[in-house]
């Protein structure tokens, strides 16, 4: 009685899943498993493209292929300095706004604006912002008497990927605080005023306990922008397209120039493949040592 | 057993090209559509050489699609469709350099039989072979451009300076007259894309080098004509030159508008910067020069040559009408609709000396000289790949990541790789 | 609780940094909307237009279906929107029934199949699109914004839908509803604020998409407004029309801009509900 219930149960719950299951392998299982296979053949034109099954040797073109280490390697920088700026700023909006004053609301909502703007307009506006002559960034650094000469953002490594970094991080810091303000209301109010009545000050309650009780938030929030930050492309491809000396291109940039300006498929295929699996690879360890400190 | 060849089919109809399908085999003669990809900025000039062309040819038609402004996505948009094979667009409206790895890719109809000597004749030459990859013409221009070098003639007067015509002569009027940073020396494209491979040929057959031969595909970046060519240009960025240090991001738009607003003395760009600058509001209406871009001789020296042209798809249905469309838009007629409005450079020779075309637009007179010695970039199916090595090693050595020595060495490394690489 | 002066101007401070730094750039695309040409490109910038000007709004109204843009991008996300809903609430609801394992495994795939990144199966999807006949059609960029969107909606819902109290689903159970009916007409009203979030953020992750809904539509009338926006133009081929660029920037943001304050107290609501628990 009691196992037919719990089989009709289990029966319910995968019937539950199905259409998520089939959505997600119809729109990215099926295209993500035909940008596998591709990767596994060579793509050549010679009076029409003729693709022909490589095994690994696609693959294997990328360890002798700098551009890709160099993708790979702003790829990662570019995450890294992103993702860390959105978590620190995220959580100083969210704890300010996890604070009663007047106007929160407004402030609430004023927060989110970047995070409505489209990606793709933004960033024609932001290489605009960091035109060394026409911009809103030297306009304003100039005025508060921080720089002298006017700085030609995009057109060095460090400042053009500087940009890119600020550009993203102000288009997604409302996400990361959204989340982070979410998990700060979720801890308990009493527990923080005993701590207070014990003489714990701010940094200290902060510090042990807010931090803990947030971990789990911060995971997530760490998890979902790493991942869409290891695949950024539009706000790349605009303000720098990849520049200067290839300095901020991307392993997302890379694979889209090699199928649509190179019609090397298999190519394209693997380099998006070998990000993939890097990518894969971090999450798992994020995730690994998040799990070891809930545990803990 | 079954489970396994179930598999194995599955796996293989993923890998297949999909199949194209011949959806609308069922329109006959009655009424023919031809399909195209335009940008959007130039479809309002383009519907009435399509409605010329259906009163020419009564049945068919030609549906013009709009397609995004920036080049790079509609180059995309023009891969994916032809890719998919079935015939999505029978016309493709093309960039210069891409004529060689779409036709490589089989994508395109060979039109050798098409047009023959006379109507070759009437393109201009350097345009025309543009569409040719290996002695077989898949593409007839429709429109030109070429690089070229304005000055302000007011202040060059004013100081009794002769137009520059050598190197030399264009770093020295640059300095005189500039004074930084409320009026530069030089403006160039020096962002890392196509633009600046552009101007880069320039300087580099001005200075007697050469970057891939077509023939023999040999490469000419490791020679000392090719590092004094980028020495030029890393020292006109330098502290105390003649360019803003910002030049290195530029594209087209921020050169022109800074030049437009009267702050730059020298402006390396293409033929649509004149219409602009002659408008009202432009602080530098009237005062505006033209030369060929220099030499160090001082001979005339060979702007790039870009501009669109014409080709039929070859999944296309059909063939015969959109040939017919390309004798039509390389009529003296469609020539004269597109361009006069437009003040694009046509790609027809007597375009050039036509009154009505010159009333629209004189500036005309002074382009035909400059497209006589213009310089197609490399007919190379890899040429993307080419361009994208040089426009990043040109990038790293003005961002002082690299010595000029080390990144033209390794440009012409991964050059010839890329090269050697090719079927 | 008395605030002494020097927290509370600490906490202006901040308060005007965070709003400075959230609406500097948007404010800076407006004001550019509404410049005299010659402003937008002169140096030292002008901030304050003078006169301001309608032109550039006139010019892109004149040259463009922009309503119609925004009517396609409203449909095709509302529809989007609804459908990842529909997919992801009984996902979350049969989730959140799980053993913690099993559920913590389902959780962690959602968020490994969001890993490969949209516009790497842009190609795969296009030739999908034009093999279903799908090109221009909403169906073809519909489908997979439902599918970005799915993983964070299960997500949010099933953290929304754990925070119920277990006696209330079990009642409902009791009353004879089915997991369908359960879901409907409990788990969901109850959980009305994550639904909301979810919403939300799957809509304006719609909104925003640019390449796919650049290469799925060629014809003007159904185009979404960021690949409208694509196609804004100037007079010539390399021309790039400022004015008119950020008066589309802030035609296409404005109804966004307007659901978030209007949902912004829910959004937050939605997301401690749930307190995303990982």
């Amino acid at each position: 009685m009691t196992g037919s219930l719990a089989r009709r149960a289990r029966h319910e719950r995968v019937l539950l899943l199905l259409p998520v299951v089939l959505l997600l392998a119809l729109v990215v299982g099926v295209p993500a498993l035909r940008v596998v296979l591709l990767g596994f053949t060579r793509t050549e034109l010679a009076d029409g493209v003729v693709s022909s099954w490589a095994g690994l040797a696609t693959h294997a073109r990328t360890f002798a292929d700098g551009r890709f280490l160099s993708a790979l390697r702003n790829t990662a920088v570019f995450t890294s300095l992103s993702v860390s700026l959105e978590v620190t700023l995220g959580m100083a909006l969210a704890l300010l706004l996890d604070r009663s004053f007047r106007g929160r609301g407004a402030l609430r909502a004023v927060v989110l604006v970047p995070w409505a703007l489209p990606t793709s307009v933004m960033a024609l506006a932001w290489a605009w912002i960091f035109h060394d002559t026409f911009g809103m960034a030297n306009d304003l650094l100039s005025r508060l008497g921080l720089i002298e000469a006017p700085v030609a953002w995009l057109a060095r490594p460090a400042t053009a990927m500087a940009a890119l970094v600020v550009a993203d991080a102000w288009k997604t810091t409302p996400f990361v605080a959204l989340i982070l303000l979410a998990g700060l209301q979720a801890v308990p109010s009493e527990v923080l005023e005993a701590a207070r009545v014990d003489g714990a000050g701010s940094w200290q309650r902060f510090r042990r306990i807010t931090l803990p009780l947030l971990v789990p938030s911060l995971v997530v929030a760490t998890l979902f922008r790493s991942i869409q930050a290891w695949g950024a492309f539009d706000i790349v491809y605009v303000m720098t397209g990849g520049g200067p000396g290839g300095s901020t291109e991307t392993l997302s940039l890379y694979a889209f120039q090699s199928w649509f300006r190179y019609l090397d498929f298999g190519y394209g295929a693997a380099i998006a493949v070998q990000g993939m699996l890097v990518a894969l690879l971090l999450a798992a360890v994020v995730v690994k040592l998040a799990s070891r400190r809930e545990t803990a | 057993m079954n489970r396994r060849r179930a598999w194995t089919a599955a796996i293989l109809a993923l890998l297949l090209p999909v199949p194209a399908c011949h959806g609308d085999e069922g329109r006959d003669r009655a009424g023919v559509t031809l399909r195209m990809l335009v940008p959007a900025n130039e479809r309002p000039f383009w519907l009435p050489l399509a409605e010329s062309f259906s009163r020419a040819r009564p049945g068919v038609s030609l549906e013009l699609e709009e397609g995004p402004v920036p080049t790079d996505l509609r180059e995309s948009l023009t891969t994916s469709a032809l890719l998919s094979g079935d015939g999505a667009f029978d016309l493709v409206y093309l960039d210069v350099t891409w004529t060689p790895k779409l036709a490589a890719a089989g994508w395109l109809r060979p039109l050798d039989d098409d047009f023959g000597e006379g109507k070759r004749a009437e393109l201009l030459p350097q345009a025309l072979a543009a569409g040719i990859y290996r002695g077989r013409l898949y593409r007839l221009p429709f429109r030109t451009d070429v690089g070229l070098l304005y000055y302000r003639a007011d202040l060059l007067a004013a100081a009794g300076i002769a137009p520059p015509r050598t190197f030399a002569q264009l770093e020295e009027t640059a300095r005189r007259l500039q004074s930084p940073p409320d009026r530069w020396g030089f403006l160039w494209q020096g962002a890392q894309y196509e633009g600046l491979v552009c101007f880069f040929l320039e300087v580099l057959h001005g200075h007697g080098g050469f970057w891939i031969e077509p023939e023999s595909l040999r490469v000419g970046l490791d020679r000392p004509e090719a590092e004094a060519a980028l020495a030029f240009l890393v020292r006109a960025r330098a502290p105390g030159g003649i360019s803003p240090p910002g030049v290195a991001a530029y594209r087209e738009e921020e050169t022109r508008q800074l030049f437009q607003g009267g702050r730059a003395v020298l402006l390396r760009s293409w033929p649509y910067v004149w219409r602009l600058a002659q408008r009202e509001g432009s602080a530098v209406a009237g005062r505006l020069g033209v030369l060929p871009v220099p030499t160090l001789s001082g001979a005339p020296g060979s702007g790039t040559l870009g501009g669109w042209g014409l080709a039929v798809a070859r999944a296309s249905r059909h063939p015969a009408e959109a040939v017919a469309f390309l004798r039509h838009a390389t009529s003296l007629e469609s020539q004269r609709l597109f361009c006069a409005p437009t003040g694009f450079a046509p790609a027809r020779i007597d375009a050039y000396s036509d009154p009505a075309l010159l009333a629209a637009n004189p500036f005309l007179a002074e382009l035909l000289p400059i497209h006589a010695s213009a310089t197609a970039r490399p007919v190379v199916a890899r040429y993307a790949q080419a361009s994208d090595v040089l426009q990043r090693h040109l990038t790293a050595a003005l961002a002082g990541l690299e010595t000029t020595r080390e990144a033209l060495a390794a440009a012409a490394r991964e050059t010839r790789l890329v090269l050697g690489d090719s079927p | 609780m008395r605030r002494r002066p020097l927290a509370t101007a600490l906490l202006s401070l901040a308060v005007s940094l965070a709003a400075a730094w959230s609406l500097l750039p948007a404010v800076w695309q407006a004001l550019t909307a509404v410049k005299p040409e010659a402003q937008i490109t002169s140096s030292p910038a002008v901030w304050i237009p003078s006169p301001p000007t309608a032109e550039h709004v006139r010019a892109l109204l004149e040259r463009k279906p922009f309503a119609r843009y925004l009517v396609n991008s409203a449909a095709v996300s509302l529809a989007a929107t609804l459908l990842a809903l529909a997919v992801a609430a009984p996902a979350a609801a049969s989730l959140c029934r799980m053993p913690p394992r099993a559920r913590n495994r389902w959780l962690l795939g959602l968020l490994l199949v969001s890993l490969f990144p949209p516009i790497l199966l842009l190609f795969p999807l296009y030739e999908g699109v034009r093999l279903l006949g799908l090109m221009n059609s909403p169906l073809a960029l519909v489908l997979p914004y439902a599918a970005f969107g799915v993983p964070l909606a299960v997500w949010v819902l099933e953290a929304g839908f754990r925070e119920l109290p277990r006696e209330v689903e079990e009642a409902a159970t009791l009353d004879g509803l089915g997991p369908l009916g359960r879901l409907l007409r409990v788990q969901l009203p109850l959980a009305a604020p994550s639904l909301v979030a979810a919403g939300l953020l799957t809509f304006i992750a719609s909104w925003n998409e640019f390449l796919l809904a650049l290469s799925f539509t060629t014809r003007d009338a159904s185009r979404t407004v960021t690949a409208g926006i694509a196609s804004v133009s100037g007079a010539s081929l390399y021309e790039v029309p400022w004015g008119q660029l950020s008066a589309a920037i802030v035609l296409s943001t404005i109804p966004v801009v307007l659901i978030v304050f209007l949902f912004e107290r829910r959004i937050s609501g939605g997301l401690t509900g749930g307190a995303v628990k990982g």
